[in-house]
């Protein structure tokens, strides 16, 4: 068993690295930055929702005034169970992780431009030691009339293609809602599939109480049962509220990953009983 | 001794059934769950259906094996020694707020907590107000995060106030659900389970994104002594799995 040690921390138990899929940028151009972690053999790091217990990864970007940045892409996580019914979803030997960065229509030419990236992690086995890493990447800009000049090219289509694919792609699935009283149960019917597995994102009201798999003919079936609570006493549950989460598929051709963003029936947050 | 204690449906007795000796526990450590309200019956925590008590007082804290408690709900009680081996017994603070705070001195965000994080100070303020802060340690008592003497240790070190209670089998933190160090609980003044979940947002003193550090116990003690009960209720508790004895 590693001993828990303070002065060991958990530095040196990721390596990190920061890419661009861009080797110049132009104003006004959407581009990609990736961050991979490479995590020490046995040890594992956090989902975006670490479950039961953990930290979630992050990747902090602090960019020049006008670069819009959007919100971190994780990959699909693992199911990790422990003893004493704790259930977390993790990343083991490599997570990467991706934001999209748009540059300001404004931008100028004259001088390259900096970002700071702070990445930070809990990684566990017996015991769990926390770290982080704060890596700089320069990219130089060059006039919007250039042709665009991509870089990393292999990298980026290889993590692209880890991330969730839209639901909609996911063309032969269908999906049913039920309902009774508070509880909420949104059944996912996918011919062909072997096991389907749902990771819940973070959400203040939205609540998977159950999930479970069976077949039934050439099909699985995964039902998901829900609860909505207020996120603060006295407040009301929005009207509009979501499943957000990602599926899982397996089957005889493979691994499939998807965004799940379904909506919940009309009325759904009308019934929920306060607590 | 361990002792379940079951509430009759006539709510005229209680029934206790003792599931285990003494000498099957570890010396140290003893594990009583029963009633919140048994053991004195003063006004809030009278039996609710009996002449005298008041219909909306908490009665008893139920704990089935297994079972884990919900927000609302009376609060388990319990008796879990300290590291000299003292008794304490949640219900003994009847009437006080009464915080849980669920601890592993191997656990970097607790480290981090005491050595320059809330819980440097946050007990000691609490015990000023008259909260009761009971320091909880259920990880495994042949483990190293499990040892009463470096719990000692590291207690001393951080010159802590709170009460530091093991649980030794891993019973208390199943009636409680804790997953997490660090993990808390606010019970508010009539033995109800008011607040569970983190105790910041802020793991390791960082704030995701541009909101401002919130210390969710804080707050959940600040609206009961205003008088209402806390607006946060439940949090995601972040931190390091809890490893304790399994049944």
């Amino acid at each position: 068993m590693v001993q828990e040690d303070a002065t060991q921390g958990g530095d040196r138990l990721v390596v990190m690295e920061v890419f661009a899929d861009r080797s110049a940028i132009r104003p006004g151009e959407r581009f990609t930055l990736g961050v991979r972690m490479k995590i020490e053999r046995g040890w594992h790091i956090y989902w975006e929702n670490p479950g039961d217990s953990g930290l979630a990864t992050r990747v902090d970007v602090r960019g020049p005034a006008g670069f819009e940045i959007g919100p971190t892409r994780f990959p699909a996580p693992e199911r990790h169970e422990q003893e004493g019914d704790i259930v977390t979803f993790v990343h083991h030997r490599e997570l990467i992780l991706l934001r999209d960065v748009v540059a300001p229509e404004t931008l100028a030419t004259s001088a390259p431009v900096r970002f700071e990236i702070e990445g930070g992690w809990l990684a566990c086995i017996e015991v769990c030691l926390p770290g982080s890493k704060t890596m700089e990447l320069t990219l130089p800009v060059v006039a919007r009339e250039s042709a665009a000049q991509p870089a990393n090219d292999k990298l980026f289509a290889e993590w692209r293609a880890q991330l969730p694919k839209p639901w909609s792609q996911n063309e032969r699935a269908t999906t049913h809602w039920s309902s009774n009283e508070d509880r909420h149960v949104l059944a996912l019917l996918i011919p062909e599939s072997t096991e389907i597995e749902f990771f819940p994102r973070v959400s203040d009201v939205v609540h998977l109480k159950h999930q479970s798999f069976v077949r039934e003919g050439d099909a699985g079936k995964l039902e998901l049962e829900f609860t909505l609570e207020p996120a603060r006493l006295g407040e009301p549950i929005p009207e509009h509220v979501i499943v957000d989460g990602i599926v899982h598929l397996r089957s005889a051709s493979g691994d499939q990953v998807f965004e799940l963003g379904i909506p919940f029936p009309k009325g759904a947050s009308s019934t929920q009983k306060n607590r | 001794m361990l002792a379940w204690m079951r509430w009759t449906s006539s709510g005229a007795a209680l029934v206790a059934v003792f599931a285990a000796c003494a000498s099957m526990l570890d010396p140290r450590t003893a594990a009583v769950h029963r009633s919140y309200s048994d053991a004195t019956v003063d006004a809030p925590f009278a039996m609710s259906g009996s002449a005298q008590s008041p219909p909306e007082a908490p009665t008893i804290g139920l704990v089935i094996p297994g079972s884990k408690s919900e927000l609302g709900d009376i609060a388990p009680d319990f008796t879990l020694n300290d590291s000299t081996g003292k008794p304490v017994t949640l219900s003994r603070s009847q009437g006080k707020i009464v915080v849980l705070e669920w601890m592993s001195p191997a656990c970097e965000h607790c480290r981090y907590a005491y050595d320059s994080g809330p819980l440097k100070t946050l007990p000691a303020d609490m015990k000023r107000k008259g909260v009761v802060w009971l320091t909880i340690n259920s990880e495994l008592p042949d483990q190293k995060a499990g040892n009463i003497d470096f719990n000692r240790e590291f207690m001393t070190k951080h010159g802590s106030q709170s009460q530091l209670l093991f649980d030794r089998n891993g019973e208390v933190a199943r009636a409680y659900g804790v997953k997490t160090t660090p993990q808390l609980f606010v019970i508010n003044q009539r033995g109800k389970l008011v607040y569970r979940g983190a105790l910041d947002n802020a793991p390791l003193g960082k704030v995701s994104g541009d909101i401002a550090k919130t210390n969710y116990v804080e707050g959940a003690v600040a609206d009961l002594k205003s008088g209402h009960a806390p607006l946060t209720r439940e949090t995601r508790p972040y931190g390091c799995p809890v490893r304790s004895r399994q049944p």
